[in-house]
């Protein structure tokens, strides 16, 4: 049980953000914590009852896994909504991670400003300012528009501005 | 750059993804339904000592085929289906389930022809669809419905079948070349300075589904899967030390030549579980499904990091063939009747029970420190009484299902008592008196307002399907385990472990302290185990 526990701990520390990536695409935020305690879970019976060295690659049988999950969890995908576009004038197409430049008490106040955004937002910012990823793939990857994700980024961005003023725009 | 992207990750993980949380709920799970890592055990022998030395200490050894069943995740329908048919195992009642494809005559290949898409300036797309495409021989295999899940089998014939293959064995040859910069996030701390160095080429793997489709358009399906058909294959890898983690190229080209030299003799034999909903609408008079079958092969899209990129995921969408399945036909299995005989009456003794329960403190604050309660307690289990209940039971090919055991405790028993004993009580089973592969899940097992206890079974597992019809009896071993120390220890993410609480050694009644919360902590203990009188069902 030591042997297998440590592994475990091992493993999920070392893949956790991995599969937390792929469920910000493809779940909201409240399922994906169910669905990566199911496929954790699992990976932690297999370990149990088959010794830690079973596993070759743990990796790949954790999003092995976890797609079945999302596939049984989710049946098929279904479009959504369009977000409606807003004007927001001034805006570039696309702000790189390296132009944030942010202190660390601001970057409290920015996360604790996120949390009372919808989740989906949450989700999109995430994935843009945390993983870099591009606004197409992650329009594509969540099922929306690029164009909303934009606006969803950018009506962010206007609060933030508004709270904390010019100095720690993003 | 990689700062504030650090610090919004550790936001999504430790506030959106409740990361610990997930850690804590895992462990909890796991240490309730071993109950326990035994480190040492005293069993202490109930009075009729026979009876227990003739049942003995059950464990549970899995087989080569049981654990390559949970290796995959698959489950036996799907071993089943893709099993030679020569060399399946007689059941009958399984083969009036299965559905044939219908002749290919009509089927229509709609392949993704990107030679004049813009999306196909990457160099990636075009291989793995230039590699599909000539390497695309797939058929049709049977399907079947159980009640619950449909299994449809498919077979990939020569290479078709090598991406497959290599998510399990960890060579890339069927991989999309990408830019590592473009998909820094996918791997911690970034994929590694051989890739961005250029001196190794990243890739990310297709993946496939099997898709049905309705008359009005409408689809549902699953992924497609690996089954133990090619354990012989993936044991010899492991044989030739060739899974392993970080492989060297020389590996990773000697597993690239095993899988092409197995599929060039054996193709391959995968399924997909799909989980209908909302189908009825879509049966005939008869029960009958009928679908167009389609296979889609898909892969992570990737941005080439010029602004370009791949607009859809999809790399191959073939309709394969039309199946039609009777989605009714699990309900003729006959089932067959099992009755419970008298209630066991357990014999007057004393025993302990124990029950642990963990507070894990607000979520939100990872410093909060977790509280545990433990109680324990003796008490006399004469009058107890175990009854099976079987109602609603099922006994048929497709499991043993929905038993129902309660237990009637005395009634100088608390609700505490009772809690504590449905926190103890595990159950070994016995089919014609003797152990194997197959189990019940421990995991059912509540105190109820009428003052009973009852442990509920969904499914007693893995039984073999040969054995069914020759299994006359299911006998229940009760085992209370009940804890007499704890070695509670914090464990840090490099693995080492501090003993900050010391060995515990709780005495009957509560026992309260505070577990730290950082990271994750862990306890050993060391139990008593109270073997008691099994309750045995006859099958009719």
């Amino acid at each position: 049980m030591n042997d297998v526990t440590e592994t475990f701990n091992t493993v999920y520390d070392a893949t956790f953000r991995e599969l937390m990536r792929y469920c910000l695409l493809k779940a909201t935020i409240e399922d994906a914590h169910d669905l990566l305690q199911n496929t954790y879970a699992k990976f932690y019976r297999t370990l149990a009852r088959k010794g830690t060295s079973a596993i070759r690659d743990p990796k790949a049988y954790l999003f092995m896994t976890l797609k079945h999950e999302i596939s049984s969890f989710y049946r098929f995908r279904a479009k959504r909504k369009e977000l409606p576009i807003e004007a927001v004038s001034d805006e570039p197409d696309d702000v790189s991670v390296e132009e944030l430049s942010l202190d660390h008490a601001a970057i409290d106040d920015i996360l604790e400003r996120l949390r009372e955004e919808p989740e989906s937002t949450q989700r999109m910012f995430i994935l843009y300012y945390g993983y870099g990823m591009k606004l197409g793939d992650i329009a594509r990857e969540t099922g929306t528009t690029a164009t909303g994700v934009k606006s969803r980024l950018a009506r962010v961005r206007k609060k933030l501005r508004t709270t904390f003023g010019e100095e720690n725009a993003l | 750059m990689k700062n504030t992207s650090e610090q919004l990750l550790s936001f999504a993980e430790n506030e959106l993804m409740k990361k610990e949380s997930i850690r804590r709920a895992v462990l909890r799970e796991a240490a309730q339904k071993q109950k326990q890592p035994i480190v040492w055990t005293k069993i202490l022998l109930p009075i009729a000592a026979c009876l227990v030395l003739a049942l003995g200490t059950v464990f549970l050894i899995p087989s080569a085929r049981a654990e390559v069943l949970s290796w995959f995740g698959v489950s036996r329908p799907a071993d089943y289906l893709t099993a030679d048919p020569s060399e399946r195992a007689d059941v009958p009642e399984l083969d009036s389930l299965i559905a044939s494809p219908a002749a290919n005559e009509d089927v229509v290949t709609i392949p993704i022809d990107r030679t004049d898409s813009e999306a196909v300036n990457s160099e990636g797309a075009l291989k793995v669809s230039a590699f599909l495409h000539e390497n695309c021989d797939v058929e049709l295999g049977e399907a079947m419905f159980d009640g619950n899940t449909l299994y449809q089998t498919i077979r990939l014939n020569g290479l078709s079948g090598l991406y497959l293959l290599e998510h399990w064995t960890g060579s890339r040859t069927t991989g999309v070349p990408v830019d590592p910069y473009a998909v820094w996030g996918l791997y911690e701390g970034g994929p590694g300075e051989e890739y961005l160095s250029g001196e190794k080429t990243l890739y990310e793997m297709p993946e496939s589904w099997i898709m049905y489709e309705m008359p009005d358009g409408k689809r549902f399906g699953g992924m497609i899967d690996l089954t133990s058909s090619i354990e012989g294959h993936l044991d010899r890898l492991h044989d030739l030390g060739l899974l392993v983690e970080n492989k060297t190229e020389e590996q990773m080209q000697a597993i690239d030549a095993e899988n092409r030299a197995y599929l060039a003799e054996n193709g391959l034999m995968a399924a997909a579980q799909i989980f209908p909903h909302d189908y009825e609408q879509y049966l005939d008079a008869d029960g009958n499904l009928t679908a167009k079958v389609y296979y889609v092969v898909s892969v992570i899209e990737e941005d080439r990091g010029d602004g370009s990129y791949v607009p859809d995921t999809e790399l191959y969408n073939a309709q394969i063939g039309t199946i039609t399945v009777n989605m009714k036909a699990y309900q003729n299995v006959e089932s067959t009747a099992v009755k419970a005989n008298a209630p066991v009456v357990w014999g007057a003794e004393t025993v302990a029970v124990s029950k642990i329960d963990i507070d894990f403190g607000d979520p939100d604050d990872r410093y909060e420190d977790d509280r545990v309660s433990l109680y324990k307690q003796r008490v006399s289990t004469e009058g107890l009484t175990m009854t099976a209940d079987t109602e609603g039971a099922e006994f048929s090919t497709l499991g043993i299902k929905n038993i129902r055991i309660r237990i009637n405790v005395p009634e100088s028993w608390t609700r505490e008592d009772r809690e504590a004993l449905a926190d103890s009580l595990t159950f070994k089973v016995l089919l014609n008196g003797e152990s194997g592969d197959w189990f019940a899940n421990p995991y059912n097992c509540k105190a109820e307002d009428d003052g009973t206890v009852v442990y509920e079974l969904s499914e007693i597992e893995n039984v073999p399907y040969e054995m069914m019809g020759s299994i006359k009896t299911i006998a229940f071993v009760p085992v209370i385990r009940s804890v007499d120390t704890m070695d509670v220890y914090h464990q840090y993410d490099n693995g080492t472990k501090k003993n900050p609480l010391g060995t515990m050694n709780p005495e009957y009644g509560v026992t309260e302290w505070s577990a730290p919360g950082v990271n994750s902590w862990n306890y050993e203990s060391t139990t008593t185990e109270f073997p008691q009188y099994a309750v045995t069902l006859n099958v009719h």
